[in-house]
């Protein structure tokens, strides 16, 4: 047995042997015992490598999947717990804003409802001024006096 | 990717691995508790990055890699502890072929492995546990392909060598 048969052998196991290298690893092996025996302890090897793969006790394929649906489920908690935040967040900032607009309108209201009464007032004492101005040219005599500012007080004098 | 594809992907990816992130965690601790928490972390740590994973990313490269820096933590761990010699694997209470043939071979083979040098035995169990090609294993060794295919040779002279002595 050479080394370049056993060279080629565990490349043939291992998948590794360009097919035009074949030919001389199969006539070693039809013509050598011992090269049979080395090729049958590679298969044994490669065999043993394999049932100790298909080894995988349930209990820890069991674990692992607990630990996944352990992690899925912490993943779910963080994800509610991120949304209240986020909610809560929201609500805050939009009771904040209703608030803030609730106080824009009404102090615009104030200011609109402020600038109404002057105006009204300033309606009133002009109909007062039209009204003395009547009052005046329709009475041959009276005394017009005014006491206190917007309180006139007409005295026709008999 | 949702819920579902996540999991269907972590499953398939799973099936395909564990039987060698298993095995090869247990050929290099020699010890099935240790061996069963390295591919616990190794699932679990895929499992929360599979999200991240670009398609065209070598899943079993990665799986290995987390797997191989889980074992040498542990091993780093022991020797800092100092601790007394590895434990015997617990038989396996779902293993119906505990006490065949191929069992002998394989505990025969652990034995053998045991007592190799780890950068000996490394390439080795991740080729004939882990299924991984020459390419990886240098990747995840960081050598060269040919040392890597240097060393498994030279481990399976010495595992056929001695196989044979102790079988007949």
């Amino acid at each position: 047995m050479t080394d370049q048969f056993t060279r080629e052998a565990q490349a043939y196991i291992d998948g590794e042997l360009p097919a035009c290298e074949e030919e001389s690893l199969f006539a070693a092996l039809a013509a050598d015992a011992e090269a049979r025996a080395y090729f049958r302890a590679l298969q044994t090897l490669r065999n043993a490598g394999e049932s100790e793969r298909s080894r995988v006790p349930e209990r820890l394929t069991k674990r692992i999947f607990e630990a996944i649906g352990a992690d899925k489920r912490r993943e779910v908690r963080a994800a509610r717990a991120w949304r209240f935040r986020h909610a809560f967040v929201a609500a805050a900032a939009l009771l904040v804003a209703v608030v803030s607009l609730w106080g824009w309108a009404s102090a615009s209201s104030s200011a609109r409802t402020l600038e109404w009464r002057q105006e009204r007032l300033v309606e009133q004492m002009e109909t007062q001024n039209e009204k003395i101005d009547a009052l005046l040219n329709s009475l041959p005599a009276a005394t017009v006096a005014t006491k206190r500012e917007y309180e006139i007080i007409i005295t026709p004098t008999m | 990717m949702n819920d579902a594809a996540k999991i269907a992907k972590f499953t398939d990816v799973y099936r395909a691995n564990i039987g060698g992130v298993v095995a090869y965690a247990r050929r290099m601790l020699g010890d099935e508790a240790a061996a069963e928490d390295a591919a616990q972390e190794t699932f679990t740590q895929f499992y929360k990055h599979l999200g991240e994973m670009r398609e065209e990313q070598n899943v079993a490269g990665w799986i290995f890699t987390v797997a191989r820096n889980r074992v040498y933590s542990l091993l780093r761990e022991r020797r800092r502890r100092r601790a007394a010699p590895l434990e015997e694997a617990p038989p396996s209470d779902d293993d119906p072929l505990e006490r065949t043939a191929m069992n002998e071979v394989r505990e025969i083979v652990a034995e053998i492995l045991e007592t190799l040098a780890p950068e000996m035995r490394e390439p080795y169990v991740l080729k004939e546990y882990g299924g991984l090609s020459y390419k990886e294993i240098a990747e995840l060794m960081g050598i060269d392909d040919n040392l890597v295919k240097s060393r498994i040779y030279k481990t399976r002279q010495k595992l056929v060598s001695r196989l044979s002595k102790r079988i007949t």
